[in-house]
């Protein structure tokens, strides 16, 4: 018997590179468990992801799987839980709205909008998926009763590529110490705290110290503009704003940098995932999905103590015997995440949904 | 139950405690962490974010970036940027009047917290 397609709806996959690079990851599973599996996106997709098809030409019977990947308001979402198919709705962390304001409207309004969908296609939804216990709970808090956990689904094999040249000519050497921020530069990112931590470690232990911002401010330049405030009124120097890289790029920043910060309230956890398998020490806050991703690898800190941070930073980059024993734990943690692992999972769930 | 990285944040700790600057360096950052939000808060009615547009519209240079060499050739400017422009610099006036006053707000707010905490302090005794 021909098995059910497992096809995927995202309204805009140049938006997100995490949610582009699952919607990859997880049509090369389903197809290999033999399911036909087509990704259809509300615009043109991203360089180097999936290709995907106009959503005019979905045509699914009623036993097909449509995973309508959900973080931003989508103009299309009506006619996605219009189709026939059976959907499930997977759930990538929604900015809350609260945290955008005073940044530019569209910011906020998709936000909004992406909330209000949540709570009026609630019904319309078989089962929701969630990457994180803390993702579920916005699920729950909007009437979701059916949500089963799965952690995000690593792209293994953007991992295994050359990094970019010149991102590693331009910033590798002159004895810096790079440590790196990876995320969009929103405000609930909180990349304030990274400053204080970037401060301390010029400012007592050593002025090599940089920090790399990777990601894009775009509609948050008010953020931008207020960290270049901070960062002037401290008079740090050591701050490259990197802006939004490529999967090429992103692995020269991971492979010149000591260690991955996040000291955001609202972790989606992915930046850390991908600090675990790069073998880059992740240094996290317990913000939003951290501690679940992390689990007991990594370092993990319970509140923000900004100079603790900053010499457990230093310690880790100047100690190989300390380096080494977070690195081993992230190695077995990042077993956790590899590809069969999540594919048994997608597995088990797809045998149960049926 | 702690994190197993407890251990390695034990070490640091013991090169915080040696180098003796840690309280200093984290009060230093509350007062900063402080003053950051209530420029938060101050730019959440969206002001701030409505000079960067202008400024963007009008072809202004960022903070840091080429204006110098744009203003010493006096590169051409649409009637369009030069109305944005103008827009943009009496919104900033607005913007730094009222930054002032919300400062001063604020200094009042905590001067007054600190005179009720020191009353309150006088009336236990």
């Amino acid at each position: 018997m021909k098995k059910f397609a497992v096809d995927q709806f995202y309204p805009c996959l140049q938006e997100s590179r995490a949610v582009a690079s699952e919607v990859q990851a997880l049509q090369e599973i389903f197809l290999r468990l033999g399911h036909p599996s087509l990704v259809y996106a509300g615009e043109p997709q991203a360089p180097g992801g999936p290709p995907a098809q106009d959503l005019r030409s979905y045509h699914p019977n009623s036993r097909d799987i449509l995973l309508v990947h959900h973080s931003t308001g989508s103009a299309l979402i009506n006619e996605v839980f219009a189709t026939r198919s059976r959907k499930i709705l997977v759930q990538h962390n929604v900015t809350p709205p609260r945290t955008l304001a005073g940044l530019d409207p569209a910011l906020q309004r998709a936000s909004e909008s992406a909330r209000a969908d949540l709570v009026r296609h609630n019904a319309k939804v078989r089962a929701a998926v969630a990457h994180s216990a803390f993702g579920a709970r916005e699920l729950t808090e909007t009437g979701y009763s059916r949500i089963d956990v799965i952690p995000y689904t690593l792209n293994d094999r953007l991992y295994s590529g050359a990094p970019d040249e010149t991102v590693l000519k331009q910033h590798k050497g002159f004895g810096w110490k790079n440590v790196l921020i990876e995320g969009r530069i929103l405000p609930g990112e909180c990349i304030e705290d990274s400053l204080f931590v970037l401060d301390y470690l010029n400012r007592v232990i050593d002025p090599h110290w940089r920090l790399i911002l990777v990601g894009s401010w775009q509609g948050a330049e008010a953020y931008r503009d207020r960290l270049q405030r901070l960062i002037a009124s401290m008079r740090l120097e050591n701050v490259v704003w990197a802006g939004p890289a490529t999967e090429a790029s992103l692995l020269a920043y991971f492979k010149i940098s000591e260690a991955l910060l996040c000291l955001s309230d609202q972790c989606s956890g992915v930046a850390l995932l991908e600090a675990m398998r790069l073998d880059v020490p992740a240094i996290a806050y317990g913000g939003g999905a951290a501690p679940e991703v992390l689990g007991d690898a990594g370092v993990l800190f319970d509140t923000k103590d900004w100079p603790l941070i900053a010499e457990t930073v230093a310690l880790i980059a100047s100690d190989f015997t300390v380096k080494e024993t977070v690195l081993k734990g992230q190695r077995a943690r990042t077993d956790f995440f590899s590809p069969p692992m999540a594919e048994q999972r997608w597995r088990a769930w797809l045998d149960r949904l049926d | 139950m702690s994190h197993p990285s407890e251990e390695v944040i034990q070490e640091a700790r013991l090169r915080l405690q040696m180098r003796g600057q840690g309280s200093a360096a984290a009060e230093r950052y509350r007062r900063l962490s402080h003053e950051f939000q209530a420029d938060s808060e101050f730019d959440s009615f969206g002001l701030r974010q409505c000079l960067l547009e202008m400024d963007r519209l009008a072809g202004a240079p960022e903070p840091g970036g080429k204006g110098f060499l744009r203003r010493r050739f006096k590169v051409f400017v649409t009637p369009q940027q030069g109305a944005a422009r103008a827009s943009a610099r009496a919104l900033r006036a607005v913007e730094a009047i009222l930054r002032r006053q919300d400062r001063r707000q604020r200094e009042l707010e905590e001067k007054q917290i600190e005179l009720e905490s020191r009353i309150k302090k006088v009336e236990g005794r």
